[in-house]
């Protein structure tokens, strides 16, 4: 379930976009968990015909989800909503989507404008608002010009065909039916939540979600011809053999969005690169430039991966890397955590969350520390490590404060709502005689992110 | 409390504690120079300009979009008619939303059925979509742009001291003002309120 803040930085992002109706609806299904439409307008007394454009809004901006799911016994089935959390954080951070592919793919960044501004769109309205857009006086650009910038946006993943609308999901079920998925890991170590199972079971296979607008030859018979021509590009695509059918349902009738995920990546490997480079030394800092120049593109988009030879290369070009020899490179490498497996010694990956989440950690320590002074960062750091509930006495012990400080530092933070408690017992802590039974408080540390969503609205990656 | 304040001042007169402040008469100053905090949003770099401008132009987009909706307003009936105020007038002229059917490709396979169930499936290939209101604001300004060279062009004539132009342009007013009078004179009261409506015309001249 999401905190408090997020729930209330949900509501204002969605109600300064689309309305207080609209915000009202996310709000509901943010507090609520997954709901029916005749649930969602019995609870907020909205007419059915609001709830439902509201609804229609959120899906269309890829800010709820549906699913179709089994209602009590028997065959019936009920459709749900299900609120995508992240999602409607990335809002804030879609003028960044675009500075990224400003970058990447300039001719493009109009494409994606589009599908920033209107959440899901077919190759059919994307070529109209292009032309709309065109200032007067200038040429048009032609179809197959759109048809290649838009393939370009495909290729490197910024962009996506759109989820299944309806999926069938019993939460209830041990494993879900995923014939066509390619995206779930081997090995499942941590446990989803409903949200990312719902999302997961929703999603096309990576070969559909990414399978471009396939090229025409222009003015060819179709008639008699069972093969068409393909024009090539730059990227080297592979001829593609289809139907002037599909083709035509690729343009007008598929829905595309923008690929969060990639965005998301891309920041976290831009932040994760400038992050380290201020305390660095001149070499070290041509090494992992190197690095994350000669990246491989992952389609896990959690590491960056780049070939030793492809970082050596690079090396080479950047003042203070010439006189490097490959054991120093390497050993540079481990020291920034760029690790190689036995598998492939060949490439060395970098794990962004990791690095990612330690700034995190270190951005909330320093506001604990500026609000509640050194014995509440003490405190703090140590529940942080743990990552696990820790009782009372053993933070006395371990923190070596005075036993007074530290409750009065742990009320001070849990009334701020950084940190979450716990009894343990039959009876609540309030009303256990401090003599007979031992303290056995449970303290940990609530939804990290709760406190930098309520202390870091405007700086987010 | 006296003897107390009197008590603390001998003790701190007398005491010799090192707390020894005589008071000191100092003029008044309204506006004493301070040191303002650091203006940061001025040093923002070119790429921090442009993420702004985009985030600007986006929630603009948004906020004047069929995909924001607006509560519904109160229906007023007819027996309000009587105080009906000349803002709710000009309300009706101000442009609306675009229908959310025509930019969301209402179908099964793109939402849930429940939802699309009665809306009419596609939409109206002729109708010209309004992509980005900043097209509109474009049109607006060449608009402008045009009265503001009518404007010119009719300075420049009057300077000219053409006595031909001179007539005309009065001939134009006369006209005007013969439009006027003819709206005056079907026009008896201006707190009729039945009239109402002829009023709305009047308006929609501009």
């Amino acid at each position: 379930m999401v905190s408090q803040h997020g729930i209330l930085l949900a509501d204002n992002i969605i109600s300064d976009h689309f309305g207080p109706i609209v915000s009202k609806v996310c709000g509901c299904l943010l507090r609520h968990g997954a709901l029916s439409l005749l649930e969602i307008v019995r609870r907020l007394e909205l007419s059915p015909r609001q709830v439902k454009n509201s609804l229609l809004i959120l899906i269309q901006h890829n800010c709820v989800q549906a699913y179709t799911s089994p209602r009590g016994g028997g065959d019936k089935t009920v459709t749900l909503y299900l609120a995508i959390f992240d999602n409607v954080l990335h809002r804030l951070r879609f003028s960044k989507f675009l500075s990224v592919v400003r970058v990447d793919i300039p001719e493009s960044e109009v494409l994606l404008e589009g599908l920033l501004q209107n959440g899901r769109l077919t190759f059919e309205q994307l070529v109209e608002r292009t032309i709309f857009k065109v200032p007067e006086g200038s040429p048009l650009p032609t179809r197959e010009e759109i048809r290649m910038n838009f393939n370009k946006l495909v290729y490197a993943h910024y962009v996506e065909r759109c989820p299944k609308p309806e999926p069938f999901f019993d939460p209830l079920a041990v494993e879900q039916p995923t014939s066509t998925r390619k995206r779930a890991p081997k090995t499942v170590e941590t446990v989803l939540s409903l949200e990312q199972k719902v999302v997961c079971t929703a999603a096309l296979s990576d070969a559909e979600r990414f399978s471009q607008i396939p090229y025409l030859m222009e003015g060819s018979s179709s008639a008699n011809d069972g093969h068409h021509a393909v024009a090539g590009n730059k990227r080297k695509h592979e001829a593609l053999e289809v139907d002037e059918e599909d083709s035509i349902i690729a343009e007008s009738e598929v829905l595309w969005r923008i690929n969060f995920e990639r965005f998301i990546f891309c920041l976290k490997k831009k932040f994760c690169a400038e992050r380290k480079k201020a305390k660095m030394r001149l070499g070290t800092l041509a090494i992992w430039e190197a690095f994350f120049e000669a990246n491989v593109t992952n389609n896990d988009n959690k590491t960056v991966t780049s070939p030793i030879d492809g970082i050596l290369e690079r090396v080479g070009q950047k003042e203070g890397g010439t006189s490097m020899t490959l054991d120093q490179i390497i050993s540079v490498l481990n020291d920034l955590e760029c690790t190689s497996t036995t598998n492939n010694p060949e490439e060395f990956t970098f794990d962004l969350n990791k690095l990612v989440e330690t700034c995190r950690n270190d951005e909330i320590e320093s506001l604990v520390k500026k609000k509640h002074g050194q014995e509440a960062y003490t405190i703090f750091r140590l529940l942080l490590k743990q990552g696990c509930p820790v009782e009372t006495d053993e933070i006395t012990d371990r923190t070596i404060l005075d036993k007074q400080v530290v409750h009065e530092t742990l009320y001070k933070l849990w009334k701020d709502e950084y940190i979450d408690s716990e009894g343990v017992g039959l009876v609540p802590y309030r009303h256990m005689h401090p003599v007979t039974t031992p303290s056995v408080v449970h303290l940990s540390v609530c939804y990290t992110l709760d406190l930098l969503i309520k202390n870091l609205k405007f700086k987010m990656v | 409390m006296s003897f107390r304040g009197r008590g603390r001042g001998g003790r701190g007169r007398g005491g010799g504690f090192g707390y020894d402040h005589p008071a000191k008469h100092a003029p008044h100053e309204d506006f004493p120079d301070i040191t303002l905090p650091e203006m940061k949003c001025a040093k923002a770099s070119n790429e921090e300009k442009a993420l702004i401008v985009s985030t600007l132009k986006l929630e603009e987009f948004w906020r004047s979009s069929c995909y924001y909706l607006e509560e519904d307003a109160p229906k007023k009936k007819n027996e309000d008619k009587e105080i009906e105020r000349f803002s709710d007038r000009k309300r009706k002229t101000q442009s609306k939303r675009e229908a959310l059917s025509l930019y969301l490709k209402l179908s099964p396979s793109n939402f849930p059925a429940e939802l699309v169930q009665g809306s009419r499936r596609g939409q109206a290939s002729n109708k010209k979509l309004r992509w980005d209101k900043d097209s509109d604001e474009q049109a607006f300004e060449v608009f402008e742009k045009l009265e503001q060279k009518h404007k010119d062009g009719s300075k420049v004539e009057k300077e000219g001291d053409d006595e031909d132009e001179q007539e005309e342009e009065e001939v134009q007013e006369e006209e005007n003002s013969d439009d006027d009078y003819n709206q005056n004179i079907e026009f008896d009261d201006d707190d009729d309120d039945w009239n109402q409506e002829e009023e709305a015309q009047e308006d929609f001249y501009d």
